[in-house]
């Protein structure tokens, strides 16, 4: 099925990523992922290894673009957008594959720094600090925040699916949530930053 | 009480729903107070840290998603005993099976495939000086940001009172074509077609908007004649898209 045989507008397939609706978001990454292979191939020497990794990257970006109120309305179809954005990460990697090329052809200096892996190091360290303190940290705030920062649900779908009376109430949930996090960090790491 | 307003605040300020003043005030104050400024930044690096679980959970979910389109295209066979008997079969069956079951890209797939945005090159050149020149500017400003809406109301206002820039009429027609206005974009990349230093962009763009409205016959036409065209500059595209249109 084709997702403009339904005809939903382009505000409401937004309103479906805001929602977090995994089924949703499942179905638009198929939709797309063919016309996106076909696309590129037609314009970019890439295989297909980087053909997913490329559409992933623009899948991820449309989801938090989304999801983080950067885009709350669009002109094009998803799909240009998608597209788009795809466009922008390949001439990316066209421009930083040549920028490597240079750098191999001349002599590393000693000074040289790889800050991405330095970044990956230290967002790998929160990201197992911050895991072992969801598994300390019990229940309802366990749940609230998976659902939220994890699996992606809006606040008032978060309401229902844990009957909180309303978005605000899960607002208000979610940061003294965050707060006992930090005082659960406190206690493990005196004096530590994260 | 004066606590729970504090964490209100932080709780708008972490949401980005802080208003303006209260937004700079804040910051203000965690400047001045040192201890806020750690509780928040350890707020904000949790924060950070459960947005990367998230993220580690899209790309897992993305790999599976991945794995099963993968999974759900017929494989392939190694079993060599059977590839001679294979061949044959396929030789007979393949013709008749094509006809009833293959699933040729549509023609929204096509032009996806070979649709970008012509680059625009005449911002640099235009005259920012008088209100003309603002109003140019400012179209081909949005048609770079991909607003195409905005761009589509600017430039055509601009046109109506310069009805002779057809090169505008160019970004107009594909601003229009992003936000499937398919008559106007037509009627612009015709307008387009006058000057000859735009004409064959005009024409492949015009191409591209009847593919994308499935105007089949229409396309293959302009198709056809870039193709045979001696220099066009999309001629090999026309000759790959009339194939990919069989």
């Amino acid at each position: 099925m084709r997702l403009e045989s339904t005809q939903p507008s382009t505000d409401q397939l937004l309103h479906q990523i805001r929602k977090g609706d995994r089924l949703f978001l499942r179905q638009l990454y198929e939709e797309n992922r063919s016309a996106f292979g076909v696309w590129v191939t037609k314009n970019y020497q890439c295989d297909e290894d980087m053909i997913a990794d490329i559409y992933q990257q623009a899948f991820t970006t449309l989801y938090y673009n989304v999801k983080e109120g950067r885009l709350v309305t669009l002109t094009s179809s998803i799909r240009t957008y998608l597209f788009a954005i795809g466009k922008n990460l390949i001439r990316d990697h066209i421009k930083i594959t040549a920028r490597r090329q240079e750098i191999l052809e001349v002599a590393v200096e000693m000074n040289d720094v790889d800050n991405s892996i330095i970044d990956r190091y230290q967002q790998s360290a929160v990201k197992t600090t911050v895991s072992m303190l969801l598994n300390r940290i019990g229940e309802p705030c366990k749940s609230v925040l998976e659902l939220f920062y994890i699996k992606g649900y809006a606040l008032d779908a978060i309401a229902v699916e844990m009957n909180y009376s309303n978005e605000n109430v899960v607002a208000k949930r979610k940061f003294i949530c965050l707060k006992q996090m930090r005082e659960l960090l406190a206690e493990g790491t005196p004096g530590d930053e994260i | 009480m004066m606590e729970e307003n504090t964490d209100r605040i932080i709780e708008q300020y972490l949401s980005g729903n802080l208003r303006e003043e209260e937004l700079e005030q804040f910051k203000n104050t965690l400047k001045s107070d040192q201890r806020l400024a750690r509780r928040v930044k350890d707020l904000q690096a949790i924060e950070s840290g459960l947005h990367a679980l998230g993220m580690d959970h899209l790309m897992q979910d993305m790999k599976k998603w991945e794995k099963d389109i993968k999974l759900s295209q017929p494989p392939v066979t190694a079993w060599k005993k059977y590839l001679a008997v294979a061949a044959v079969i396929t030789l007979i069956l393949v013709p008749a099976v094509y006809f009833f079951t293959s699933k040729s890209p549509t023609s929204e797939e096509l032009f996806l495939a070979y649709y970008e945005p012509y680059e625009e090159m005449l911002i640099s050149r235009s005259n920012t000086s008088d209100s003309l020149g603002i109003l140019l500017a400012a179209g081909l400003d949005a048609y770079n940001r991909g607003a195409y809406q905005r761009c589509t109301d600017l430039l055509k206002s601009y046109l109506q009172q310069q009805p002779e820039a057809y090169r505008v009429a160019l970004y107009l027609g594909i601003a229009q074509l992003e936000i499937d206005q398919k008559q106007s974009a037509e009627k612009n990349f015709l307008l387009a077609q006058n000057d000859p230093a735009f004409e064959q962009q005009a024409q492949w763009y015009q191409a591209l908007s009847y593919l994308k409205f499935g105007e089949i016959p229409k396309a293959r036409d302009i198709l056809q004649s870039i193709s045979t065209s001696e220099s066009h500059y999309r001629k090999d595209q026309a000759s790959d898209l009339l194939k990919d249109l069989h």
